[in-house]
Parts: structure tokens; C-alpha cells; sequence
């Protein structure tokens, strides 16, 4: 046996292995995705080629490779670790959930200030008159095309549902912590549904966290978010874990017409991350923004791809992905933008802009377009440099180090990705953030811009 | 009385080429030197060999900044010694605010004089001085560093920068050029403001327009990397009237 089928085949023995317990108190729903989850992963395990432009580290077989536990017992964190996450960001003032390993937990705070219109509940336990439509974005939102998506739902034991009810806005953001808490290396499946109704709108933050920052963890994410009609969603996802915590990160999204949907993501730190992002609009006038930012050091790994599928006609897209990397970090954007013949009118750019602070730093940028409607105006760039000298100098000859004017350049290159963020506590988190984490402070959990684990009182 | 900056023989070139050749200058404090000399000559060069320019390489000789050997400082530090120069082209930093910009400047020098970082007030309220030295608008203060700046807004950011850093030794490189006359004798008056007995000022020009605002007691005629004629205020009189050619005839018939 070859040491890629290794890689995938002890995840479907282990399914075989623990049917039993897998069943154990499992509803319905989650039983037909893991059926449907174990078989594509027998045809994918035959099918698997890694493709040859890869980041070697971030190949599945690598990814998949460690011999990492999986808590199909679903034995629960310690109860005084969850229960010391608490948002201690007053202004930031979210709906807070934690996933402790790869278990949902919801906070106090949360089942006591659920707004009205707003669901917010395990896989384990979607009240029965949303149950069809969980399955449904189960089904539409499975990563079909990718092994990762197969051991996904062969693995899935949990997972999050969110519904925001027609015409229904929900002030409050909805934050998801994930945290990883085990003393021995573990794989988690985590699941986020979001299911936007129409004329809606909600805001989710999503933040990456690891306790156990020396030992290995694999972070297998998968997001599906639906965007009906006219509804309004933005996405925020920040990685700050540690570099034993690798991540494949699935965010998959449909939106209807007329609506809008922004998605950022910041990796601050993390070990070998690899993003993938896949966002279908076949709704007319829709608009979508998508935006990232990643400071990768020392030996991370930071890599996107971006698919963004064009089949509505008048719709707007914006994208722009910016990456600084120090010493021996990587770094790959891969952004596909396909326009249909139906697209007509598409407006669609991209940017990707990469600053190599290191001669041994690598970047791979390869932006693609595909046009098959002639009436659209599309655009893409991706350049890869390093911070200007002559900007250096002029700031050293005022007397600021060198260090910190890198420090300061690389800040104000991207700057315009942060200033982005239209929800404020956040975009002034992040600066904060991106500052602290630049000036070398260490990546840990009390720099994070949500400080959402900090000790404060329950209010 | 000491010495602010002493250079002496000082060569440098950059990719393989020689532009000074031998470079000798005495500045005392309280002192303005003009320096002229026709275009390429290396008048820009000689500021930024001073101010630490990596792109240029020091072939010899010496250069002092109160007795400090300035060629061994990172620009940083020579920055800290009380070095200023106003670029001949300054640079535009995009997403750095002025403010930010200012104040990792001041801090920095303050650090490194072992001080504590200035307040959020004081620093306030010392850019508002400062700003009032050479009237610099307060909607130019708050955007990013000469991003977007005219010619003359660039130049009057320079001596406001400078006015806020309080150098020992300034050289304005072509400090004039770009601004109106208005914005010259403001700019000028902003330059005089800044002077005292402790420092000095080396402007570099082409046009005696300045040396009638900035009134120099030495000026010194660069040319082919040498200063090759030096006297008083009424040598730039005589260059406005004659130009170049006498001086480079000499120099060039010397050398056959
Ligand atoms: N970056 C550079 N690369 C190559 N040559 C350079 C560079 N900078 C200056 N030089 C050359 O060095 C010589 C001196 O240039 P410098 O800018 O010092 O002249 P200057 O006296 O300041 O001229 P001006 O009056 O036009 O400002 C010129 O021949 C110029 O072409
Ligand atoms: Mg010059």
C-alpha cells in the first residue's frame, strides 16, 4: 500500500472499525452524510492524484498523513476549559459559541440573547421544522470533489447550523470560536451551515485557536453558506493557532439575486493552512466581495485558491488578497474567476499583491480567467515584490529603525484590506492586531483581536 | 570653536562609477553654506552619501558630525546625531500617515537619547507648532507621507519635518525648486526660524533667489565630484551673471 492510500485508508478503516460507536445517539441527518461521506472516499482513495503545482506540504496526502485521533466518542473537553471561554470584548459584544475540539458548544450568553428569527444549534439537534433544510444545505454544501470533503462527511459527528429568518437582521455577530484543547494529536471535523433567508442579514465571525499549541492538529473545516435573495452576509475568519496546527479550510457559497455576501479571511499564524474557497453566484445582481490578508513566518505555510463562479447576470464581484512573508514562510493564491455565457454584464475584479520580506520567503500567485460571455469587464493582477527601498531609506533618514519601518510599511500595505472590514470593533481589532503581530509579538491567544477566551466576569 | 561637521577626501560612487572625488567641507555652528554647482555634478550625491544612502559606497576619506564618524552609522542613528536632509525628491509612503510617521521619528530619536516617549498631547500639540513654522496645512498633516503631495506641498513637508526634529546639521537639497514664490519666502522664513547659534545649514541651489532669503556666509561651487571653488555670498551673485563656463574651463584646463 502506497503511503498516499495510507493516508486516506486509516480514516475509512476507522469508520469501518467504530460503526457502533459512530451511531450511538447520531440523528438521521448526520448518518446519511457520513454514509454518503465513507463511500466517495473509497472511489476518491482509487482517484486521488495530487496536483503538480502544489505546495508539497499542503498536498491532501501529506495533510491526511499523521497518525491523528479522531473523537468519534465524542468525549467531551474538560468542562472547565469551555466554560472559561468567554468574550471579554465588551464592544465587540457577540453571539458566542465555542467548538471545543470538535464539539458545539453554545454559551449562556447565546441561548439567553438569541434574537428573534435567529437559529443557532448543533447538527445533533435541529428543531424539527428546519430539519429538511439542514439536510438540504448538508447536501448542496458537501465538498463533493475533494477527498478532504469525503473524510469530512464519513467523519462528521457535529456541527453548526445557523438560519436567519426572512427579512430578519440580526445586529449582534454571530462569533465561533474553535478551539483545540488535547494533549494528543487529533482531527477535527467542524461543520458550519448558514442558512441566510431572504432579505436577511447577519454578520459571523469565525476565530481559530489552539491551547495545546505543541501538539499536531488538523483543522477539517468545511463552511457552506446559502444566500438567498436580497439577504446580506458577511463571513470573518481569522487563523490564529500555533505551527503544530495545520488546517484545510472549505468555504463553499451560493447566492441568489440581489444579494450580498463578504468574505475576509486573515491568517495571522498557523502551520500549514490551505484555503479554499468556492463561491457560486447564480442569482442576478448580486455582489460579492472577498478579501484575505496573511502574515506567514518562520516555516508557515499560508495557501488560497479561489473559485468564483459567475452564472447571474449584473453581478459585482470584488477580490483582493494581500500576503507579506518573513523568513522561510510560503505562500500560494491560486484565483480562478469563471464567467458563464449567461453572465452577462459581470463586473469582476481581482488583486493579489505579495510582499517577500526574506530572500528565502516563496510566493506562487497564479490569477485565471474565464470568459465565456463577451458583454463583462473583468480584470485581474497579481505582483509579487518586496518593500520599497526608497521608502526605507527616506524613514530611516528621519531617524525611525529599519525594523520599524518595514514594520510600518508592510502594516500600510495592507492596510486597505483591514480598512475593508465594514464592521468596525473588528477592523479596529484587526489593525491593533496586525500590529502586534508584525512587531514579533508572540501569536498567542491573549494578542487575538477577539480576546474572546479572556477571564472577564459574565455580564 | 568645534567643528559641527567636518568632511575630509571624501570619495564615493555608486555601481562602480566615481562621482565624488575627494570631498572636503567644514561647517561650523551657526554657519549657512551654500552648495552649487552645474546638474550632475554630485551635489545630491554628496547629501546622500552623508545621510547614509545605501544605494551609494564610500570608496575613502572621512565625514564628522560633532566629532561622531558618521560613515559607521546605520541613517538612523546618523539621523539621531542630529543629521537632517531635505530630499531633492522625497519620498511618497502610502497607507503611513504623516502622524504615525512623525511620531515613530520623534520616539525614536527620543529613545535613542534615552528619553521617554513624548505624550500623546505634547506630540499634538508640537506638530501644531511646527506645522505653523512653515504653514503647512493641517489636511496635508493628517494624510499619508507626501502621497498625492504637489512639488511645493513636498518641499514645505521637508523643513516641516525638519522643524519638528531640531537637527544639528541641515541640508536642504533643492529645497526651492518646485515652490511658487509665495511658498519660497514662507518656506525660507520657516528654514531662518529654525537657525540658531548651535546649528547650521548647507543649502544646495541652483538659483541665487534662495541665497537672498537664506543668506549664506560660504558658498562652494561642486563640480565633477569636487568642491572646486569656494568664497562668499557674492559668488552665487557672480554665477547668477556669468553661469558655469568660467569654472569648468579652469577646472577642465587644470586637469590637461
Ligand atoms: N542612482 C544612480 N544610478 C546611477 N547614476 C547615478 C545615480 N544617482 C546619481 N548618479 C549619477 O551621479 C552623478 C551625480 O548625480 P547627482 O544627483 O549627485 O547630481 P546633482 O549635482 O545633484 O545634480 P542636479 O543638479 O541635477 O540635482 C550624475 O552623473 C548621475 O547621473
Ligand atoms: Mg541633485
Amino acid at each position: 500500500m502506497s503511503r498516499s492510500d495510507n493516508a486516506f485508508n486509516q480514516y475509512l478503516d476507522l469508520v469501518r472499525d467504530n460503526a457502533a460507536v459512530m451511531a450511538k445517539g447520531r440523528p438521521a441527518l448526520l448518518e446519511a452524510v457520513n454514509k454518503a461521506g465513507a463511500s466517495r472516499l473509497a472511489e476518491a482513495i482509487e482517484a486521488y492524484k495530487p496536483a503538480s503545482d502544489e505546495i508539497p506540504e499542503c498536498r491532501l496526502d501529506r495533510l491526511f498523513a499523521p497518525d491523528y485521533g479522531v473523537n468519534i466518542a465524542r468525549v467531551p473537553m474538560t468542562a472547565d476549559v469551555a466554560a472559561s471561554f468567554r468574550c471579554g470584548v465588551p464592544q465587540l459584544n457577540s453571539l458566542l459559541a465555542v467548538v471545543a475540539n470538535d464539539i458545539f458548544r453554545p454559551t449562556d450568553v447565546l441561548m439567553r440573547n438569541m434574537p428573534e428569527g435567529l437559529t443557532v444549534c448543533s447538527l445533533r439537534q435541529v428543531p424539527a421544522e428546519f430539519e429538511a433544510d439542514a439536510a438540504a444545505l448538508l447536501a448542496d454544501g458537501a465538498d463533493k470533489n475533494s477527498i478532504a470533503g469525503a473524510i469530512s462527511d464519513a467523519l462528521a459527528h457535529d456541527g453548526i447550523y445557523v438560519r436567519v429568518a426572512p427579512r430578519t437582521e440580526i445586529e449582534k455577530a454571530v462569533q465561533i470560536v474553535n478551539i483545540f484543547n488535547s494533549p494528543v494529536p487529533m482531527l477535527t471535523p467542524r461543520r458550519l451551515l448558514v442558512h441566510a433567508c431572504e432579505g436577511s442579514k447577519v454578520k459571523i465571525l469565525l476565530c481559530d485557536h489552539t491551547q495545546t499549541p505543541a501538539v499536531q492538529h488538523l483543522n477539517l473545516q468545511n463552511v457552506y453558506i446559502r444566500v438567498d435573495a436580497g439577504a446580506e452576509v458577511e463571513f470573518y475568519d481569522i487563523e490564529e493557532s500555533s505551527a503544530a496546527t495545520h488546517r484545510l479550510f472549505s468555504f463553499r457559497a451560493v447566492q441568489h439575486s440581489d444579494s450580498r455576501l463578504t468574505v475576509n479571511t486573515d491568517f495571522l499564524s498557523g502551520g500549514v493552512t490551505r484555503n479554499e474557497f468556492d463561491i457560486s453566484v447564480p442569482g442576478d445582481g448580486a455582489y460579492t466581495s472577498l478579501s484575505g490578508l496573511a502574515i506567514v513566518s518562520d516555516e508557515q505555510i499560508c495557501s488560497d485558491s479561489v473559485v468564483l463562479r459567475h452564472l447571474g447576470s449584473h453581478c459585482t464581484s470584488r477580490q483582493i488578497f494581500k500576503n507579506a512573508l518573513f523568513d522561510k514562510g510560503r505562500g500560494a493564491f491560486g484565483g480562478r474567476i469563471v464567467v458563464d455565457e449567461a453572465a452577462r454584464f459581470t463586473d469582476a475584479a481581482q488583486t493579489n499583491r505579495n510582499i517577500l520580506e526574506s530572500p528565502s520567503a516563496r510566493m506562487e500567485a497564479s490569477p485565471q480567467l474565464e470568459i465565456y460571455c463577451d458583454e463583462v469587464k473583468c480584470s485581474h493582477g497579481a505582483t509579487t515584490g518586496q518593500l520599497d527601498e526608497r521608502a526605507l531609506f527616506y524613514m530611516q533618514a528621519r531617524g525611525i529603525p529599519r525594523d520599524e519601518a518595514k514594520r510600518m510599511l508592510t502594516q500600510a500595505f495592507m492596510v486597505d484590506v483591514i480598512d475593508n472590514i465594514s464592521f468596525e470593533v473588528l477592523r479596529q481589532r484587526l489593525h491593533i492586531l496586525v500590529e502586534k503581530r508584525l512587531s514579533g509579538a508572540s501569536a498567542d491567544c491573549s494578542t487575538c483581536a477577539t480576546a474572546c477566551h479572556s477571564q472577564a466576569p459574565e455580564e | 570653536m568645534e567643528d559641527l561637521l567636518k568632511v575630509e577626501n571624501l570619495r564615493a560612487g555608486i555601481d562602480g562609477k566615481e562621482i565624488l572625488r575627494g570631498i572636503n567641507l567644514t561647517v561650523r555652528p551657526g554657519e549657512v553654506h551654500a552648495i552649487m554647482g552645474p546638474n550632475g555634478s554630485g551635489k545630491s550625491t554628496l547629501s546622500g552619501v552623508l545621510a547614509g544612502d545605501p544605494r551609494f559606497t564610500v570608496l575613502g576619506g572621512s565625514a564628522t558630525l560633532a566629532g561622531v564618524d558618521l560613515l559607521g552609522l546605520s541613517p538612523e542613528d546618523r539621523s539621531h546625531e542630529g543629521l537632517f536632509l531635505s530630499f531633492q525628491y522625497p519620498v511618497e509612503i502610502p497607507g503611513v500617515t504623516m502622524v504615525n510617521f512623525m511620531r515613530a521619528a520623534i520616539n525614536a530619536k527620543r529613545k535613542y537619547l534615552g528619553l521617554e516617549p513624548m505624550s500623546a498631547a505634547d506630540f499634538l500639540k508640537t506638530m501644531r507648532q511646527k506645522r505653523a513654522v512653515v504653514e503647512l496645512d493641517n489636511k496635508l498633516a493628517s494624510r499619508s507621507v507626501n502621497e498625492g503631495f504637489s512639488g511645493g506641498e513636498k518641499k514645505r513637508n521637508e523643513i516641516f519635518q525638519m522643524a519638528m526634529l531640531e537637527p544639528r546639521v541641515a541640508i536642504l537639497d533643492e529645497t526651492d525648486s518646485g515652490l511658487d514664490i509665495d511658498a519660497l519666502r514662507i518656506v525660507a522664513g520657516g528654514v531662518n526660524k529654525l537657525k540658531t547659534d548651535q546649528n547650521a545649514t548647507i543649502v544646495i541651489t541652483h538659483y541665487q533667489r534662495l541665497l537672498d532669503y537664506i543668506k549664506p556666509d560660504f558658498v562652494h561651487i561642486l563640480y565633477k565630484g569636487r568642491i572646486v571653488h569656494t568664497g562668499g555670498p557674492e559668488l552665487a551673485l557672480e554665477l547668477e551673471e556669468k553661469g558655469y563656463d568660467w569654472i569648468k574651463q579652469e577646472v577642465d584646463n587644470e586637469q590637461i
